[in-house]
């Protein structure tokens, strides 16, 4: 019989054994009354003999016990009648842990949505995605002439391969307002080199991606369900894409497929404009293709170098020294990023100390239980319970702790990551938080053995102090030497890892502080951003889109409640494109030039976006025309290339670069060599992560077809998205509008991996330096009481109070020294790690490290010095009573 | 009046097998027949009794059945298994061999008593 099935089996042999004992009373019983007695004597003789018929039965059913069993069940039992009388106690430990394991799951569960991300593809992790590098490792997409040439050579795939660009899609006069989606041109392969299938209609053929064929269309379920309302006549049904090209839908892809990140409409390649006539060194394209089985990444680099180097030789001018850079889906979409990577293990690092730190902690409140338990063990030694019983009971004690806290950790870890889940999710594809068996089972396994070990020592010690010395003692409270050296190099262990934490928090949030301090230049209330993407078919030349511009403006302004609008490149905290910087003052730069980030803005942007110019003045309406060369630099330019002075009048010199390195979105269109004059400095406005030296150009020297649109309203913004949307469609009803967002919103964005970091490590450094301080206050504490009689007798023999004050204020004293020795160290290890983690952190930010010493050393003395003044203030009377 | 501490260890299992030897037969049918053929020397108390069976099924040596009884109600009727019968005849045998050396060794010893 399996033990569960004993187990399950309990109420049936309980039963069972009721019947059969009542049996045999009722016979006794009846044998008696035939004998002549009367029933209430013979019942009466049977107890007298058998005893009750309840130990009867007890003694029956230990023999269905199983005997380890029993014993463990007994101890648990006992550990929680212990737990439960120290209330209190208990539930700190519990909370401490829980809260330590519930830091320690979220950043597990955290960090293992992002790394594997939840695909709805067969078998992610076979799917190869190729691009490029150059020699200077910069990473870029493919050429479609070299695509076309690593397809035909290409021997290492399972089936064909396939390519895709991103490009923004607009749909329109289907009869509803036209919209501008996240696209993808696709290979006519890519869905079956993906493995999925339209849940309506078909995928797209060969013949559909030739030059020349009709346009077709697959939709996502997405917007079958928001723009043809889950029609399933929407197959056949005559679209315009781009406001430019007649399509017809062909299919909806199933719920969940948005290949690649968030898109909601697919063409095929051939549709994507200009693509057959691009040179191989503009190279919009990602190439995709599954992996044989038992084939590594490693065979498809072999496979395709020699491809790469054979086109490096017959096309050097476009692709010397490129070479293919392969990966796995997988690693594309979590940035390659591994458990190696500091960004990726530092916030799991960092929890798992707390979680140490926890678990010190209650190593040191169970040494210190352990010798308050001392006789309650030496009695059950001397009774003779084995070591090993004794050991088991107490580690049983901090498993039930471990567990109890763990289960209030997944709980609570579940909460937050739901709740941030609903933030993130919308942003980060394929972006799940899945609690499968692995991660909890490991997650349990980190916490049960951090807990286990640290409750294992304290359970030996006790288990092993002699049987009549923990007799003889009683109930006094001492601890030997030995344990208290344990707990004191606990103590400075944790405030070593405290103030590397501490001073990681710093960093972090003084980076975000950066940010903030920085994005105070932009107002970002009361604006929206918008893309205006110009359709080349109908805005082919620089005039007409000028033309649009001005008259968007002019409707724009007479609309009421619009303060102000301007169009940009790119609105700020978006990335922008890049020029190489050739030269300043007739200077050249370095070789290869560096290349500097470049915004084409209007006159009105810097009033529209910051609060103008810090020096010099804004771009007139002639700048930007022939003879009128001029630029804006911002600050951060001004002083990495320029240094002091006035940069008012220099000149400088930029240039497209020759290699379009761009496959996130179609290539801009080139631009002319231009040597211009500086005639004003902005304040640093943020494109991307940190204030970058930009150079500012007039917009009317190019007009971009794609330009951000920014408007900015003059009492909140609910009349000025629908007002946006009218003047724009008015002008043109075909051109559709990409999503519009506030600025507050692009800034949150662009800024939440660096406030998500600062939170976490603010979260861990502040858990790390309450625990800390509580670990020592209760040592302090328990240090005092133990030392009641000592402390009682040296006052009674006259120590003056500031002498017993220094008896833990000292201990206090060295713990805070040796945790700062071993401290600053770690911490600068932590802070270089982040400064790898993230542009922007010093590793020896000295203001920081100073701030967190002190803080550490504050929270150490308040420890220490409260239980150590509460020693002064005893009654040697009273204190020598206690005993 | 003996009970069940005067019995050598493990010779109450051997007492209980044999009499269930003898074909199906409950709890309290075990204890009379003890006292019966022991002339009143072996008294067996529930509480002995009863996880005696309850240890010897477990281990397989007896299976029981609920079959309806004289009383009207069912009783639970212990029977050997095959497993028990060996055991059973392992432990007779040996048993004897040791009451046997026993009695030798306390004749030969003589006198003394």
């Amino acid at each position: 019989m399996t033990l569960w099935r004993r187990l399950l089996r309990r109420d049936a042999l309980e039963r069972d054994l009721d019947a059969e004992l009542r049996d045999h009373i009722e016979r006794e019983v009846a044998a008696g009354v035939r004998a002549g007695a009367s029933e209430a004597d013979v019942r009466r003789r049977m107890r007298l003999t058998s005893g009750g018929l309840d130990q009867v039965k007890e003694a029956c059913r230990d023999v269905h016990r199983p005997p380890a069993l029993t014993d463990v069940a007994g101890d648990a039992r006992f550990a929680w009648r212990i737990l439960a009388r120290n209330g209190w106690a208990t539930a700190g430990a519990i909370v401490t842990l829980a809260l330590a394991m519930g830091v320690a799951n979220t950043t597990f569960i955290g960090t293992y949505a992002d790394l594997w991300r939840d695909f709805p593809f067969e078998r992610p992790d076979r799917i190869a995605i190729m691009r490029t590098a150059d020699a200077r490792g910069r990473e870029a997409g493919l050429s479609f002439a070299d695509y076309q040439d690593w397809r035909r050579d290409a021997r290492v795939f399972d089936g064909p391969s396939a390519a895709f660009a991103i490009g923004a899609i607009s749909l329109g006069r289907d009869g509803a307002t036209p919209e501008q989606f996240e696209g993808l041109y696709v290979s006519a392969d890519t869905f079956s080199v993906l493995r999925v299938k339209p849940m309506l209609g078909r995928d797209f053929s060969a013949a559909d991606d030739r030059p020349g064929a009709e346009a077709v269309v697959i939709i996502s379920s997405n917007i079958w369900k928001s723009r043809y309302a889950a029609s399933r006549d929407v197959l056949g049904r005559k679209v315009s894409v781009n406001a430019a090209v007649p399509a017809t839908i062909i299919g909806v892809m199933p719920d969940g497929i948005r290949f690649i990140d968030f898109t909601d409409v697919w063409l095929p390649l051939a549709q994507m404009p200009g693509l057959a006539a691009q040179r191989r060194d503009t190279r919009p394209l990602m190439m995709i293709g599954r992996l044989t089985d038992g084939a590594t990444l490693d065979r498809v680099r072999a496979d395709l170098s020699p491809i790469a180097a054979n086109l490096a030789v017959a096309h050097p001018e476009t692709n010397k020294d490129i070479r293919p850079l392969v990966n796995t889906l997988v690693e594309a979409y979590n940035g390659g990023m591994t458990l190696t990577n500091s960004a990726i293990f530092m916030p799991l690092l960092a929890a798992t100390f707390v979680l140490l730190i926890a678990a010190a902690n209650l190593a040191n409140l169970l040494l210190a239980r352990a010798a308050y338990r001392s006789r309650e063990i030496a009695i059950r030694l001397a009774i003779g319970a084995t070591q090993w019983r004794i050991v088991r009971g107490l580690l049983i004690e901090s498993l039930l702790l471990a567990a109890i806290a763990w289960l209030l950790a997944v709980g609570g870890s579940w909460l937050v990551l739901t709740n941030a889940a609903s933030h993130t999710a919308p942003h980060l594809p394929y972006w799940r938080i899945k609690m499968d068996a692995r991660l909890l089972g490991t997650l349990a396994a980190i916490a049960l053995v951090t807990t286990g070990l640290f409750g294992l020592a304290p359970a030996i010690y006790a288990s092993r102090r002699a049987t009549a010395d923990g007799l003889k003692e009683g109930g006094r409270l001492s601890t030997p030497p030995k344990v208290r050296r344990w707990t004191y190099a606990l103590l400075v262990g944790q405030f070593a890892v405290t103030l590397a934490l501490l001073n990681g928090a710093g960093l972090t949030a003084r980076r975000f502080y950066d940010f903030y301090t920085l994005d105070r230049n932009v107002q970002t209330s009361d604006a929206v951003t918008t893309l205006v993407r110009l359709p080349a078919q109908t805005y082919g030349t620089r005039d007409q889109r000028i033309a649009f511009h001005d008259q968007l403006k002019a409707r724009l302004q007479l609309v009421p409640g619009v303060a102000a609008t301007t169009v940009a490149s790119a609105a700020p905290f978006s990335p922008a494109g890049r020029r190489q910087l050739t030269s300043i003052d007739g200077r050249s730069t370095t070789d290869p030039p560096p290349d500097v980030m470049t915004v084409l803005v209007e006159p009105a942007y810097f009033q529209t976006v910051a609060r103008g110019l810090v020096l010099g003045e804004s771009f007139s309406e002639l700048h930007g025309t022939p003879g009128h060369e001029a630029a804006i630099v911002n600050q951060r330019f001004a002083s990495v290339y320029l240094g002091p002075g006035n940069p008012i009048g220099r000149r400088l010199e930029i240039r497209q670069p020759t290699a379009q390195r761009t496959y996130l979105r179609e290539a801009d269109t080139p631009a002319p060599p231009v040597s211009v004059a500086i005639i004003g400095v902005a304040p640093d406005i943020r494109q991307v992560y940190d204030a970058v030296p930009v150079v500012y150009l007039p917009l009317r020297a190019e007009a971009p077809p794609a330009v951000a649109l920014i408007v900015r309203g003059s009492n909140g913004l609910g009349s000025v998205v629908p007002a946006v949307r009218e003047a724009v469609n008015a002008i043109d009803p075909d051109l559709a509008l990409g999503a519009v967002r506030t600025l507050d919103e692009l800034r949150d964005r662009s800024r939440a991996g660096t406030a998500g970091l600062a939170t976490h490590f603010a979260t861990i450094g502040g858990l790390a330096l309450v625990f800390s301080g509580v670990g020592l206050y209760s040592a302090m504490a328990y240090a005092v009481r133990r030392r009641t009689q000592e402390i009682a007798v040296r006052m009674a023999l006259g120590a003056r109070a500031a002498q017993v004050r220094w008896l833990f204020l000292e201990t206090g004293a060295w713990i805070i020294v040796g945790g700062v020795a071993l401290g600053v160290p770690a911490a600068i290890v932590v802070g270089r790690m982040l400064q790898n983690t993230f542009v922007g952190t010093e590793a020896r930010d000295v203001v920081t490290l100073i701030v967190t010493v002190a803080l550490l050393a504050t929270v150490a003395l308040l420890a220490s010095i409260v239980p150590a003044h509460r020693a002064t203030r005893l009654e040697p009377t009273a204190a020598l009573r206690i005993e | 009046m003996p009970d069940k501490s005067d019995l050598p260890q493990g010779t109450l299992d051997l007492l209980i097998l044999q009499v269930v030897a003898a074909g199906p037969i409950h709890g309290y049918a075990i204890a009379q027949r003890l006292q019966l053929i022991s002339r009143d020397v072996v008294q067996v108390p529930q509480g002995s009794l009863y996880p005696a069976l309850h240890r010897l099924e477990n281990r397989g040596l007896l299976t029981a059945d609920w079959k309806a009884s004289d009383t009207g109600r069912d009783s639970k009727f212990y029977r050997l298994t095959r497993k028990g019968r060996k055991q059973l005849k392992e432990e007779a045998a040996s048993w004897l061999r040791l009451t046997e050396a026993i009695a030798l060794i306390l004749k030969a010893a003589g006198g003394s008593l």
